[in-house]
């Protein structure tokens, strides 16, 4: 039997959520959105996974029963912007296996201001031990160093850089669910002041409190149209944290995964790249093959600036906010609405196929864990 | 008392690795042994809030013994050569050689 993800749904994200909107509750709203989209029921529900960096003391099986879950398949993902597409990889699986029959993925967080301080100064032992004695305040730090690398060695500038985020936020203004839609322009970018230079506010996510669902479901229960997993691949400490991450993991792993997919890069329709900061959205998309002449200030300001390719069409994290674990089926979500053509104002004419990616978990240097799948319309 | 930066180093193969690690992702060997690691030269720099609201330099120091590492920085620009030594488990980088760690 196909697996087929069959709904998705993203309780809107907030900067300044009440308390009571809690992990919980926003992973809740999720569920509960998803089943709807899907055309599904609570009690249709047999498989259960979760990603959240603020769920504890609870765990996977906790939120499934605060759900009023029974499940047979049951699955926790603790690795941040890679969790969803790990989350994805496995239920595809199980259902095909005949494991479960339904299988609803959630990810979301809700952190107060403590409780994000604590995350990023206690996010692994080597950031404990090695990153937080310097003064480290986050990962702002490591991506400006990444930056300024990447910029340097193939002759980038912030005015390059500044297409993806300016880009973003003019599909943010056709997202109500974003929680940046004004314009942004190139101007305002470039004179912004460095939070870590060169990076800007405009280069890094705003923390807002949400969550994010999907259904993946076999064949015979979708109604409507739905999204086959085509190829999906990984690579984890794809350089074990010793290169210069000019490349990554994606190098590795995009010949195999286009290949798997039957389709070349060109093929897709729309692309939903993992947006912590411009330059990984734009290291994933030369990598993966979508800037085939290699010509990255071209793309950069043609294919991104003018929006000639649909990228990251809710604003992406940089605009639509980065709601802790979610950030890795944020674009999950906007992609699986794109396919079913659910996207409202947004909403890309005969999208298709769709690349999406997944992308983080840093490990002392830089990310250590990518993914990326490629997701096709069923009608 | 710290006479140098020192790092890790199989005791296998001589791959050497900062952070410390449990297996050596080379080999795979278990077994380590220690390798000076007090001179580098800085790559990138930038200059950031700490979480005490204090400005901090960090940056990408490509040690001689062949990691690149992050480390706290205070004169030294991107090309300089640099001193390493642990502060007060603070790794920090400076052009000039400095006293041994404080007590
Ligand atoms: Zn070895």
């Amino acid at each position: 039997m196909k697996a087929l993800i069959a709904g998705s749904f993203e309780a809107p994200y907030a900067r300044h959520a009440p308390v009571a909107r809690d992990t919980t509750a926003l992973l809740a709203e999720a569920v509960v959105g998803a089943l709807a989209d899907a055309g599904l029921g609570h009690g249709d529900v047999d498989g259960f996974g979760v990603a959240s960096f603020s769920l504890g003391p609870d765990r996977a099986i906790d939120l499934a029963w605060r759900l009023g879950l029974k499940v047979r398949w049951i699955m926790e993902d603790p690795h941040g912007g890679a969790s969803a597409l790990n989350l994805l990889q496995h239920a595809v699986r199980a259902v095909e296996a005949g494991d479960a029959e339904t299988i609803v993925l959630c990810a979301g967080d809700h952190l107060g201001r403590a409780a994000f301080a604590d995350l990023v100064a206690n996010y692994n032992r080597a950031t404990a031990e090695h990153l937080t004695p310097l003064g480290y305040a986050g990962p702002n730090a490591l991506f400006a160093l990444l930056t300024q690398r990447y910029c340097k060695a193939h002759g980038l500038t912030r005015e390059d850089l500044g297409q993806i985020p300016v880009a973003q936020r003019a599909w943010a203004a056709r997202n109500p669910g974003a929680v940046y839609r004004d314009p942004l322009t190139i101007e305002e970018y470039l004179a912004a002041a460095p939070v870590a230079a060169p990076l800007t506010r405009y280069d890094c996510v705003p923390v807002v409190a949400g969550a994010d669902a999907i259904v993946v479901t076999t064949s015979d229960r979708t109604s409507g149209p739905a999204v086959r997993v085509r190829a999906l691949r990984a690579l984890y400490n794809a350089d074990q944290q010793e290169g210069d991450a000019l490349t990554t993991g994606f190098a590795e792993l995009a010949d195999d995964l286009w290949t798997a997919a039957g389709a070349r890069p060109e093929d897709v329709q729309a692309a939903f790249l993992y947006d912590d900061y411009p330059v990984m959205a734009l290291i994933q998309a030369a990598d993966l093959g979508l800037v085939p002449d290699g010509d990255l200030r071209r793309w950069l300001h043609t294919t991104v600036g003018e929006r000639s390719f649909p990228l990251n069409t809710s604003g992406g994290q940089l605009s639509a906010g980065q709601a802790g674990a979610a950030g890795g089926m944020h674009g999950l979500v906007e992609a699986v609405a794109q396919l079913r053509g659910t996207a409202g104002e947004r909403q890309v004419p005969a999208a298709e196929l769709a690349l999406v990616s997944g992308y983080g978990m840093v490990l002392y240097r830089h990310g250590s864990s990518h993914n990326a799948a490629i997701l096709e319309r069923i009608a | 008392m710290n006479a140098g930066f020192q790092i890790a180093a199989c005791a296998r193969c001589a791959h050497a690795v900062w952070p410390p690690r449990s297996l050596c992702p080379v080999c795979g060997s278990p077994d380590w042994t220690t390798v000076g690691a007090a001179d580098g030269v800085a790559e990138e720099r930038t200059e950031t809030t700490a979480p005490d609201g204090t400005a901090v330099c960090l940056a990408s120091v490509r040690l001689a013994a062949g990691p690149v590492v992050i480390a706290r920085v205070t004169d030294a620009a991107p090309g300089d050569p640099v001193h390493l030594a642990l502060e007060a488990g603070a790794l920090v980088a400076s052009t000039v050689p400095g006293p041994p760690a404080r007590a």
